[in-house]
């Protein structure tokens, strides 16, 4: 007797943490309230009000544009005050600050597909605008925590250029990465949340989840920055 | 060569999003046009996801108290298919779980009516009892919520339950407590909410 494939009928599938269940079109729930703080108030201090940016259909488009532009000015920036201990001539130095925007920016972009694909093998599918929202915003987090520790290589490379200030680079750009990766698993968490039945926490195979779909985003994000940086680096 | 390569494909995609941001009536003034434009041209990752999403949904579709007979009905025949889904690869009494979904469709579906007449009643009562009505409205469609969220939870399983046969034996069975379990709580909803109407009557 012919019997049905169990995976024919199968049209989409129902357990990702950040769709409700058997809902036709498959958006996120709106978001519940508002907080009047300027996003970049809210980038550093408040990853619960970026939540409800990103739910928001109005204003997702403006945070990642707002997102977009703090990238691309606090890593250009950073640059500069970084670079500033090597007494590069002016025009180099400017010239550095727009490639290393442009690369992080480039990087950001080239990670989207990748990670969304990821969340896809994973079970963790979300709507792709939301996760370039989050995206955009955990990055703009972490590139803001840049800007603040880029003194201190400018500074140690000037006392000690063997020593104190490659680890100081190094330790600067590694901060930032655990920021950034820390800001994103906090804001995937939350959304679950949001997704999920009113006021449940998220299940523990759902957790687990999203923390190996975290890890695996990051694990590309790195891995694209490295790729432009070293692109940079070969470039000259 | 490559590099170049690179590039016009990446403003040849970005003249495409661009082009069809200003053919989008989103923005009405010619300056945000313009600015959506160039933004998708440089940066059209971060824009192309959001053009391909389509117009908003509005706002209360999700939560709309009113009539939700259509919804319900969907919700049954998403339940009915997977009951037929279920059927073979569980060794629960399907006819029992079918007789359940039938019971509290109709639950819900008193509840909905009950919640629409409330309505009513609530835009004419005078405001001295209007009170009393929206409390009874809001734990009207409290129950209803609760019911349909149980519905959906049920779908679920039984989809998963399909499938869970075919793999580890362990999980099948754990699957299938869960089941069990969401059946008592079905039952224990139904027949609340029947004491609820019986009072009510």
């Amino acid at each position: 007797m012919p019997t049905a494939s169990p995976i024919l009928p199968y049209r989409s599938e129902h357990l990702s943490p950040f769709l409700p269940w058997a809902d036709e079109d498959r958006r996120l729930p709106s978001a519940k309230h508002d907080s009047d703080d300027a996003l970049l108030v809210q980038l550093l201090q408040a990853p619960a009000a970026v939540v409800d940016r990103i739910l928001d259909p109005a204003r997702a488009q403006a945070t990642v544009y707002s997102s977009v532009a703090i990238i691309a000015g606090a890593s250009g920036l950073a640059s500069l005050i970084m670079l500033s201990a090597w007494h590069d001539p002016h025009r180099m130095a400017l010239l550095n600050a727009l490639m290393v925007a442009a690369g992080s920016l480039g990087a950001l972009a080239a990670s989207i597909a990748p990670i969304w694909g990821l969340g896809v093998l994973r079970t963790v599918r979300m709507p792709l605008p939301q996760l370039v929202a989050l995206l955009t915003s955990s990055v703009a987090a972490a590139s803001l925590l840049l800007v603040a520790l880029s003194a201190a290589p400018a500074v140690l490379w000037r006392l000690d250029p063997d020593w104190a200030g490659p680890l100081a680079l190094v330790g600067a750009f590694g901060t930032a990465a655990i920021g950034c990766a820390v800001r994103f698993r906090t804001q995937l968490l939350l959304l679950a949340q949001r997704a999920g039945v009113e006021g449940a926490e998220a299940s523990h195979t759902d957790r687990a989840r999203i923390e190996l779909f975290a890890r695996n985003a990051m694990l590309v994000l790195a891995f694209t920055n490295t790729l432009a940086g070293w692109a940079w680096l070969a470039l000259g | 060569m490559t590099a170049f390569i690179v590039l016009a494909t990446y403003l040849a995609i970005g003249g495409v999003t661009a082009g069809l941001s200003l053919r989008t009536p989103r923005q009405a003034s010619g300056a945000a046009r313009a600015r959506a434009a160039a933004f998708a041209l440089l940066l059209w990752p971060y824009t192309l996801p959001f053009m391909l999403q389509g117009p908003p949904r509005p706002a209360g579709t999700h939560t709309d108290a009113t009539g939700r007979g259509a919804e319900i009905q969907g919700r049954e025949q998403r339940l009915e298919q997977a009951l037929k889904r279920a059927d073979g690869a569980a060794d629960i009494d399907l006819t029992r779980v079918a007789g359940l979904a039938a019971r509290l469709g109709r639950r819900l579906r008193h509840l909905d009516e009950r919640g629409v007449a409330l309505e009513a009643a609530i835009a004419e009562a005078p405001a001295s009892v209007r009170a009393p009505l929206e409390a009874l409205h809001e734990s009207c469609q409290d129950d209803l919520a609760g019911g349909l969220r149980l519905m959906d939870e049920l779908t679920g399983k039984l989809t998963l339950l399909a499938f869970a046969n075919l793999g580890d034996s362990r999980a099948h069975v754990s699957e299938l407590d869960e089941v069990r379990s969401l059946l008592s709580r079905l039952e224990a909803m139904a027949s609340a909410t029947r004491e609820v109407a019986a009072v009510g009557t």
